[in-house]
């Protein structure tokens, strides 16, 4: 079944006199329950792809349907969580935040239903023990953790995550990355996952799209590697050099100049963890 | 707690020297009275005198002054968020009203309304709604455009995104233009009162500053100030430090 469709979709901005094209004409479908990541080099569309499918932005011609419904505004079915650390509603604590979610969603018939619900979706994410903290008192990858729990509690039909672990350091993000898969695999939600680290992309998706500059739809690859992976998994490297050769021919180098090419590895560096598991 | 300790020695010192100059007779003693004669007439001012009506006079007159500024200046703020046109008609009304000394309004509301306690109370509500509204528009216009966007995913829009995501995320700005508001409606109640007197036998501490300046009694003028002062310590300190401790310094939000 079909869960994320894209038809045709084209988004440009006006920036002064200039029109600068952030996706053109792009057709995809993404099925229920899979893992999708969107890798490309900035300024590639990535995120206007997500925004437009979260219905923070409209596009300018085609459409997108999430579970046969039009796009055409923010809501409860696509659940973003933002690369942001500062998503959380730093007046609610951390059961608070997801007790919110819970409530607008109208789940639960009364609150202590709500905290039974919310609770779980805290274990589901590993953060029963930090319940009553406040954002503030929380590290940078316990904050997303808690926008993934209070993502969950709507139960989208689709979770939008636009680089979420970008702002963590490594051991974090790997971490990160083993619970994700985690708890894809117990909620079995679709998800869309942008970022510009291969690495990632690889490690985390059944089918990686390539985007190239100007919203052009470079690839989709389906993920070789047997899960659970690793980057010492015998076709990671290989997979690996296929995404960046596909990134480089997206005219990555030409457009991009030396500045952008930190955004990508060289080459497959050691995971800080060695394993993820799934 | 050593700098609190020091503040207050430096005041003690101060009040010493003021005691010393007073008595040494530099100045007339009627119009500079010792501190130990400011402290009397306070004593007696407490014990018997007008002093505690008055200063009630004043505080219920702000009271309601500055409720009438808190809820308008919300609804105004807020309505901005919704619609653009309103927002454009405040910035520039702000822009215009927000510079003018509150007291340059008091004739033209001694015209319009006469001299009473309607009057006054429309001057403290006018001098504390505009940095209100200054302050509130500035901290909701400064909300992280993330977490309103969390707002709009779950499906908050219009009145109910502004009420549960933007007005607690303003709340270290809303806190600062309570302040501001607080101050200037003191002012503008003292500044009124002295300026039109009272209307029959009520007044507040700024018609009784007003009368014993009147009758000389310069040390009662002085126990007056220090009924304002004590006041606005006891407010600042107490109350607005309480209402941070349990919000914005409790969530880790940075005041503005």
């Amino acid at each position: 079944m079909t869960q994320v469709e894209f038809r045709q979709a084209a988004k440009t901005f006006q920036t002064g006199s200039k029109t600068v094209v952030a996706l053109s004409s792009l057709s995809l479908r993404v099925p229920q329950g899979e893992f999708w990541t969107i890798i490309g080099p900035s300024g590639s569309g990535k995120t206007t792809l997500l925004r437009c499918l979260a219905g923070f932005e409209a596009l300018t011609t085609g459409s997108v349907y999430v579970a046969n419904q039009k796009v055409s505004a923010p809501g409860q079915d696509r659940m973003m969580v933002f690369q942001d650390l500062d998503q959380l509603f730093p007046w609610r604590t951390v059961l608070g935040n997801v007790i919110f979610a819970l409530q607008l969603a109208g789940r639960g018939k009364d609150p202590k239903e709500r905290k039974e619900l919310a609770l779980g979706y805290l274990d589901l994410t590993g953060l029963t023990e930090y319940s009553h903290f406040y954002p503030h008192q929380l590290s940078g990858g316990m904050k997303q953790r808690v926008a993934i729990a209070r993502a969950l509690g709507v139960k989208p039909a689709v979770l939008l995550m636009d680089e979420p672990f970008g702002s963590l350091d490594a051991i974090t993000r790997a971490g990160l990355q083993t619970e994700l898969l985690r708890i894809w695999q117990e909620t079995g939600v679709t998800i869309i996952f942008v970022t510009h680290n291969i690495e990632e992309a690889l490690l985390l998706a059944d089918r990686i799209m390539v985007l190239a500059h100007g919203g052009i739809m470079q690839a989709v690859v389906k993920n070789p590697l047997p899960r659970p992976r690793s980057v010492n998994n015998a076709d990671f490297a290989s997979s690996w050099h296929h995404l960046h050769g596909l990134l480089e021919q997206s005219g990555y180098q030409k457009h991009e100049g030396s500045t952008k090419r930190r955004s990508l590895e060289p080459r497959p560096v050691a995971h800080p963890l060695g394993q993820v598991s799934l | 707690m050593s700098r609190y300790l020091r503040q207050v020695l430096i005041l003690v010192a101060l009040a010493l020297v003021w005691e010393l100059l007073a008595r040494l007779g530099v100045w007339p003693r009627l119009l500079f009275p010792p501190v130990t004669d400011i402290l009397s007439a306070l004593a007696t001012e407490l014990t018997g005198g007008e002093i505690a009506v008055r200063t009630w006079y004043s505080l219920s007159l702000i009271a309601i002054g500055l409720g009438l500024a808190i809820v308008t200046s919300f609804l105004a703020s807020a309505l901005a968020m919704l619609w653009e046109p309103w927002a454009d008609g405040l910035q520039a009304l702000l822009a215009v009203l927000h510079p003018l000394p509150s007291i340059a309004v008091l004739p033209i509301l001694l015209l319009w309304f006469g001299a009473g306690a309607h009057s006054i109370i429309f001057l403290i509500a006018f001098s504390a709604f505009w940095p209100l509204v200054a302050n509130i528009v500035g901290g909701l216009r400064s909300v992280p455009r993330t977490q309103v966007e969390v707002g709009r995913n779950l499906g908050l829009s219009g009145f109910s995104l502004v009420n549960k995501v933007m007005l607690p995320a303003a709340l270290p700005a809303i806190m600062s233009g309570l302040r501001v508001g607080w101050a200037r409606a003191w002012q503008a109640s003292v500044a009124a009162e002295m300026v039109f007197g009272a209307s029959g036998s009520e007044g507040g501490l700024g018609w009784f500053l007003y009368k014993q300046r009147y009758f000389l009694e310069v040390s009662r003028v002085f126990a007056g100030m220090l009924i304002i002062v004590s006041i606005g310590l006891l407010i600042e300190n107490i109350l607005f430090a309480f209402l941070e401790r349990h919000t914005i310094a409790r969530w880790g939000m940075s005041i503005s």
